[in-house]
Formats: structure tokens, sequence, C-alpha cells
């Protein structure tokens, strides 16, 4: 059992690309965290780095307050779940499994207890004969599965283990590595770029991008208080609506113009932001969930002032509730290298709510949306930092 | 019309068949000829192992008038096979061994490419290949005696390994660039040293290219006759190749003999052949075809 800092790491590949830019993070023991970030934005660099796999730029790791920056992976008593499983495969799958114990020079009666357990906590005790190849995507992905826990490492690095899992199986492996993980209580650094993953696996989530961490957070914090335009649409499916807008009033009655439309915003809102009232008068990025616009002829006793007026294009039902996509004529604001694999958003301009079962809005139609105004959010127009 | 049409096909149909009973007669006919081409004269070689000289020249192709086993055992003898043979033996297998693993912990190495110098590294040893053993020979003769290694089977030993690398690391080169680089990093996470890696991962990963190595060194290292002529004198360090040429002419030359010791040189080469065509045909495709 370890805990994990990360100060200031760096990686630059040759040629100049930085792969990961002073990234400093702390995972406590026991820890369950997800590295999540789009394509590309460095995740693996930075799990090879405190694997030991990768020479470090700059900065440090430490595993149990111990800086490891020399040391060979084998001497970090870590284990790693690659994406591609990486099996041995002219190997059985029980020595695959006891590879790390044969390497190590346990006594063979220990390592046949051990494969056992092993293969008994991932029901792979019908398997342990054959080869890796002969094996189907979730069984290979639970023999590397238990090539990690077999070591009783103080750290589990996993690298994306669910991506080539169909949905189904991925559904279920994901309950099944988080119960694994709270079993054992071994520090782990989960990467992954699904957002499901990252919301309902880990005890916090860490944002990158572009090799620079955004925020790091409870899922419940990323998802309700995003620190940046970048995490407020990466995190959420459909995205969160991002919209260039202006605050206009005063604090006791202030109004949001959004394009053509007009929100009362309620002094509540002023109460949690305290930069916010600074910014009456100046452009700024507001942020709508989908799930906080609601068809207005469900919630009759809505404020009058709290509604758009919309024009409904497109009208996904997916039976629990209505995806409804509505053009609104504020300028969208864009995120740059935004890369959310759930992406529904459709064209320009397109805001989208989710409606519920009852609505019986059609494409079309010219309704009203209600629009919780206590919930939305709001970033600075030029940094896209959440006021 | 479909009258017509099924005629029409029907007819097609046993043209198609003739194209293909003639293709079938032209290549059974053509291997029968290559089969020819290699047959003969290894039968020739087996008639003419058992004739007596004056058998020899009197009858150079039909069966032999009395069958003279006693060549084996003369050849065994006079012709030093009984030294020859272990020696070849030896160090057919001590090179074809060192060659292998040197050219797979090579192509290994480089295809880590964890230093700047590693392409260039493989084109130097490739190069060897461009590198004819009589250009060589004479410094090879100077650093043997200045090692003093004449008269031991050192003295072909070495330089073979060293000959074998340039197609060893040409062939494993490839081989080992396809190594997974992920397999390797979960051995390190797994606790493997680097040679415990290069042992237990990376040489059963490339067996099919080291099978193919071994063939194709092997079969000339067993063969190879200029560097034994040049640096062994003595049958005691010398290889049937040239024990069997040095025995050509010593007296008045016994071609019976001569044909016992070929067919004796050449014996455990068709042997392995028959023994592992199948691991002989896929060794030596290996690392023509990636991944
Ligand atoms: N060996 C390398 N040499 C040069 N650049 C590299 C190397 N490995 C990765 N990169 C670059 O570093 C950046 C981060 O790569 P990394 O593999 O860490 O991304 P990732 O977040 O894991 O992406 P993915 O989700 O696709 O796996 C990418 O721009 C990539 O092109
Ligand atoms: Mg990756």
């Amino acid at each position: 059992m370890a805990n994990v800092t990360l100060k200031n790491l760096t990686k630059t590949y040759p040629g100049q690309v930085t792969a990961v830019d002073n990234l400093s993070l702390e995972i406590a023991d026991g820890e369950f965290l997800v590295l999540v970030g789009p394509s590309g934005c460095g995740k693996s660099t930075a799990l090879k780095m405190i694997a030991g796999l990768e020479p470090i730029t700059a900065g440090e790791v430490l595993i149990a307050d111990e800086v490891v920056n020399e040391y060979a992976s084998r001497d970090r008593d870590i284990a790693m779940v690659f994406q591609s499983y990486a099996l041995y495969p002219h190997m059985s799958v029980f020595d695959n499994i006891a590879f790390s114990l044969q390497i190590a020079k346990v006594p063979k009666a220990e390592i046949t207890r051990r494969v056992g357990e092993v293969a008994r906590i991932l029901q792979l005790e019908d398997y342990l004969r054959r080869k890796p190849g002969n094996l189907s995507g979730g069984q290979r992905q639970r023999v590397a599965m238990g090539r990690a826990i077999i070591r009783q490492p103080s750290v589990f690095l996993m690298d994306e283990p669910l991506s080539n899992l169909d949905a189904k199986l991925r559904v279920q492996m994901r309950s099944e590595i988080a119960q694994i993980q709270r079993r054992v209580k071994v520090t782990t650094i989960y990467v992954t770029h699904d957002q499901v993953e990252a919301m309902t696996m880990g005890d916090r989530v860490a944002l990158m991008k572009d090799g620079v961490l955004q925020q790091v957070d409870t899922p419940d914090n990323i998802y309700n208080r995003p620190a940046n335009t970048f995490v407020a649409s990466f995190i959420g499916s459909p995205s969160m609506n991002l919209y260039r807008a202006r605050l206009e009033g005063e604090v006791a009655s202030c109004t949001l113009v959004l394009g053509g439309n007009r929100l009362a915003i309620p002094a509540s809102v002023f109460a949690d932001r305290a930069e916010l009232a600074a910014k009456i008068g100046a452009d700024i990025i507001v942020g709508l969930r989908p799930e906080d616009l609601e068809d207005a002829a469900l919630l009759p006793t809505h404020p009058a002032d709290q509604r758009l007026a919309a024009h409904v294009i497109l009208n996904e039902s997916l039976g629990s509730d209505h995806m409804v996509h509505f053009p609104i004529d504020a300028p969208l604001a864009k995120v740059s290298d935004q890369d959310s694999l759930d992406e529904i958003v459709v064209a320009e301009g397109v805001c989208i709510g989710r409606f519920g079962a009852r609505s019986l809005v059609k494409a079309g139609q010219s309704i009203e949306v209600a629009v919780a105004c206590d919930r939305l959010h709001f970033f600075d127009a030029a940094t896209g930092l959440a006021i | 019309m479909t009258a017509l049409s099924l005629a029409d096909r029907r007819r097609r149909g046993a043209k198609a068949v003739r194209t293909r009973l003639f293709v079938g007669i032209a290549r059974s006919l053509f291997l029968a000829i290559l089969s020819l081409m290699v047959l003969v004269p290894i039968a020739y070689m087996v008639l003419a192992s058992f004739k007596t000289v004056p058998d020899f020249f009197g009858n150079p192709y039909g069966l032999p008038g009395t069958w003279a086993w006693d060549n084996y055992s003369r050849a065994w003898r006079d012709a030093h096979i009984s030294i020859t043979l272990p020696n070849t033996i030896i160090v057919t297998a001590v090179s074809v061994f060192g060659s292998t693993l040197l050219a797979a912990l090579i192509a290994y190495g480089i295809s880590r490419k964890e230093k700047p110098f590693a392409m260039g590294l493989y084109t130097f040893f490739v190069a060897g290949l461009l590198v004819p053993v009589n250009m060589i020979v004479l410094p090879l003769f100077i650093l043997i005696k200045w090692l003093g290694l004449f008269g031991t089977l050192m003295a072909l030993i070495f330089p073979y390994i060293a000959l074998g690398l340039p197609l060893g690391v040409l062939i494993l080169g490839p081989v080992a660039a396809t190594l997974p680089r992920d397999l390797i990093s979960a051995a390190q996470v797994d606790g493997a040293t680097e040679w415990q890696i290069f042992r237990r991962i990376v040489l059963p990963l490339m067996k099919p290219g080291l099978i193919s190595v071994a063939i194709l060194n092997g079969v000339w290292m067993w063969n190879e006759f200029f560097i034994p002529l040049i640096v062994a004198f003595k049958p005691e360090s010398q290889t049937m190749p040239v024990g069997i040429v040095s025995f050509v002419g010593a007296y008045s030359t016994e071609w019976g003999l001569v044909f016992a010791s070929v067919v004796v040189s050449t014996a455990p080469i068709l042997f392995a052949y028959l023994l592992m065509t199948r691991q002989f045909q896929s060794g030596l495709t290996a690392g023509a075809v990636k991944g």
C-alpha cells in the first residue's frame, strides 16, 4: 500500500512533443483515481512514467513518499494492466498469471495456491491450461487483471483496460474492477477516455488536455463545478450547451441576455459566486446542462421569466427521456479540441435539452423551454475559466 | 435458350477440366524432372561409395559388381572420418548456437531503439554480407596465429560465428522489430531483469526466425571449405569437406572411399531435412512475412 505523488511531471518526446506538461497530483493510499482526457492528451505517457517504462524529462514521481525516478520498473512495486493486455502469447494462462511470482522465485506450492485463488476470483479456473490466443476478449482482460492482482503490489496502473471490450462486457467489467479495487484497497490509477468510466469508477477524477491537468476532483464536483469550459463540455452526455451571453441589470434583479432570449437570474446564484457580480455588463460564457432544460408544459409553475422560446428541429426519444434539439440564436462558445466521445451535438447553435418522458413535443413545434436558472454555469469569456 | 446455355456451359466445363488436366500433368512432369535432378546425383554418390576402384572406372553408372562395404570402415580410418566427423559436428553445432544467440541479442538490442545509433548498427552488421571470405582470409590467418588458436577447433568456430552474424541480424532484425513493445513492458513491470526478458519472452517469440537462421547458417557452416583449408592443416582440427579433399590424390585416388566419405558428410543434413521438413520450410519463410 502506498500513496503516489507526482511533482511537476513533464515529458518531452524527441521532436519537441510535450506529451505531459507540469503534471502535479497527489493520490492517497488506497484511492482510486481516474485519469481521463481525449485521445493523445498524454494519459498513457503519464502512466508509463509512473511505471518506469518511459524516462522522465522533468519533475518527480514519488511512491510511498520515496522518489522513484531512477528506479527500474521492477523495483517500484507496481502492477500494470495494458490496453493491449500484453499477455505472453507463448505461455499458458497459468504461466501468464504466475510469471511475476516465478521471476520472484516464490515456492511452487505457493504459486499454485495463489494462482488458484486469483483464478477463482476472476472465474478463470477452467482456462488455466489454455494459451491467450484461444480466449475471448473478456477472458483475456481478466487474465490481464489476474496478472496484476496476484502480485499484491502497492500500486495498480491500468491503461484503458476495457477499451477493447464490447459495450455489455464493459459495463460488467467496470463494476468488477471497481469491486476488486475496493476489496484489495490498493492505490489505483486508472486511465480511460470514457467519461462513464471516469464518473462511475473513481474516488476522484483527474482530467487532462494536451498534457495539462485541467481539474482534479470528485466525480460530483467535476460534473457540478467544472473548472473550465473544456471540463464542462467533456464530462456529461450530451455535452453541456455553451453560449456567449451577457448579464444585465444588478445583483437583485439580473437578466441573462442569451441571443433574443432573456432569463432572470436569481440572487442566490450571485451568493455562491463572488466574482460573478463584477461581470455584470460584460460578455461571459453560460453553460446549460441538458437536464436543466425541461419542457415548460410539464412545469406549469415555472417562473415565466426563466423560459426560452424555442423551435424544435429534432426529438430523439429514448423512452425514459427525450433529447430535444432546438436552435438558440446566441453565438456558440467553441471549446477547442473538444473530444467527448458520446458527443451528439449535430449542428452549430443547436441546444439539446433532456425532457421528461411525458413530454409530447414533436419536431417542427414551437415550444417554451423551462430553464433551471439557479443551476446555470458561468465561465469567463476570455479564459474559459469558471466564475 | 436455357438448353443452349446449358450445353454451352457443359462444353465450357469440359474445356476447363481439360485445361486443369493439362496443367496438372505439366506440373507433375516439371516436378518429376526437378526431383530427378536432385535424386540422381545422390543415387550415383551412394552407389559409387560401394564400388571398388576398378569397378568404379569399369562400370561408372551401374550397380556395384561386388558391394565393397569395407569402403566405409576404411574411410572411417584412412580418410580420418572418425576425427573429422565429430569435428564437423562440434564446429557446426557450437557455431550455429553461438551465431544464432548473438544475432538474436543484437537484433533485439537494436529493435529497442534506445540509442540513436541503433539503425546504423543494423546496417553495419548486415553490410557484413557483402564481404567475401576470400578477402578476409589473410587477416584472419594472422589473427588466429596471433591468438594462438592454430590446431584447435576455435580457429574455425570464431570465424564461423562472426560470419554467421550478418545473415542472422538481417533475418532477426525485422522479427525483433515486430515484438510488441507492451509485452516487454509487461515483463519489466512483472519484475523481470533484461536477461530474463530476453530468455523467457523474446527468445521464445522469435523461435521461427531462430530456426531459420540456424538452418541457413548451419548448412554453409557444415559445408564450408575455404577457412579450414587455410587454417587447419592436420586432421585433428579439420572438418570433413577439407578432410575429404586432402584424401583425394594422396595415394592413387580411392574413389570408393571418397564417395563413402561424401555420403557420411551428406547424410546428416539429408536426415535432418527429412526429419524436420515442416520446420525447414516454415523456418525459411519466417521473417519474410511481417508479423
Ligand atoms: N514514443 C513517442 N514519440 C513521440 N511522441 C509520442 C510518443 N508516444 C506518444 N507520443 C505523443 O505524445 C502524445 C501523448 O500520447 P499518449 O500515448 O500519452 O496519449 P493518450 O492520452 O494515452 O492517448 P490515447 O487515449 O489515444 O491512448 C501524443 O501526441 C503522441 O503522439
Ligand atoms: Mg493511451
